[in-house]
């Protein structure tokens, strides 16, 4: 009669009453839940008339198995590749607008640079401006003056 | 980890993704195209893969999320228990009598285990997973998961003795 170690099985215990012809301590561990799945397929393809539980599992494996397709493998890799070769694509999509903003933003400070008014000859049009209102109208107090950037405006009266 | 070490270590682990994603979605061109979206995923995480401790239970568990949301998206109320054995009648010509009825009575025996019970001995016994892939999955620990085989088995094996002594 085949009977489970008592020390090697979890708690609480119950002793196998199947395959109990032989004192087998790998049906011991496999009924522990000790074996690898190595053995597992080794006592599944060796399971004898008598052991009826361990060939009940060995047939519901068999019937039971999902097998993958033989060109998975293939057709995952290829999925794999075509997403590799798009997330290139988009990269250097991503490198091409990025690269043309830099050259757009880069012309514009060097057009306006070299088009736009120095500090200095802005400060020299402003106080051109004032001593023009000054000519005309002599008597401007400070509170007519409003001063924006790179802008001044007068208020003159009658 | 590059093109050829993903090659060699990731993408064999199809054979093991494919079942599980035809329990949860039932469909084999939908399970396919999982596999296909999940090996991609992987891809994508393949730096963090590498290091993994455990990569193949990381690979099983982005698989069984991903089929999992898949089921939501799909069909929200209604979470099916992937871990059933079919126990409609198959092609059995050529199969001994004796095998067939051995067969269905042990499937009808696992599907009336506990649920943890159930999920562990279907991913142990049919897919062939091992105990650090189950732990991936089920987020259970290897002792506990050790256990609930063991019961499993001798309870199947208990009602065995008492049906054919």
């Amino acid at each position: 009669m085949y009977l489970g170690r008592d020390n090697v099985l979890p708690r609480p215990y119950k002793k196998p009453i199947v395959d109990m012809e032989k004192n087998n301590p790998r049906l011991d561990r496999f009924f522990a839940g000790e074996t690898s799945l190595e053995e597992e397929q080794k006592i599944y393809r060796e399971a004898l008339d008598e052991q009826t539980a361990i060939k009940g599992l060995a047939f519901v494996a068999k019937k039971h198995k999902i097998v993958a397709p033989e060109e998975l493998e293939k057709t995952a890799w290829e999925a794999i590749d075509q997403h590799r070769k798009k997330h290139k694509k988009a990269v250097w999509r991503h490198w091409a607008i990025a690269a043309s903003i830099a050259l757009l933003v880069s012309l514009g400070i060097g057009y306006l640079t070299q088009h736009g008014q120095s500090e200095a000859e802005k400060k020299r049009l402003l106080q051109e401006a004032l001593y023009i209102t000054n000519t005309e109208q002599q008597t401007i107090h400070k509170e007519d003056i409003l001063y924006e950037d790179e802008l001044i405006i007068v208020y003159l009266s009658e | 980890m590059d093109v050829k070490e993903f090659k060699a270590r990731v993408i064999p682990l199809t054979v093991k993704i494919y079942p599980l994603a035809m329990r949860y979605l039932e469909d084999a061109s939908l399970a396919e195209d999982a596999v296909q979206e999940i090996m991609i995923k992987l891809w994508s995480v393949r730096k963090q893969l590498a290091k993994h401790p455990n990569m193949n239970g990381f690979a099983l568990l982005t698989a069984k999320n991903y089929c999992v949301d898949l089921v939501r998206k799909n069909k929200p109320t209604l979470v099916r228990d992937a871990y059933l054995l079919s126990t409609l009648a198959s092609d059995s010509t050529g199969i001994p009598l004796e095998e067939e009825e051995l067969t269905n009575y042990v499937t009808r025996l696992i599907n009336g285990l506990p649920p943890q019970q159930r999920e562990v001995m279907i991913l142990k016994t049919v897919d062939g997973l091992s105990y650090t892939e189950i732990e991936a999955l089920t987020n259970l620990k290897v002792s506990h998961i050790r256990v609930l085989v063991s019961r499993a088995r001798q309870r199947i094996a208990e009602a065995l003795q008492k049906t054919y002594s």
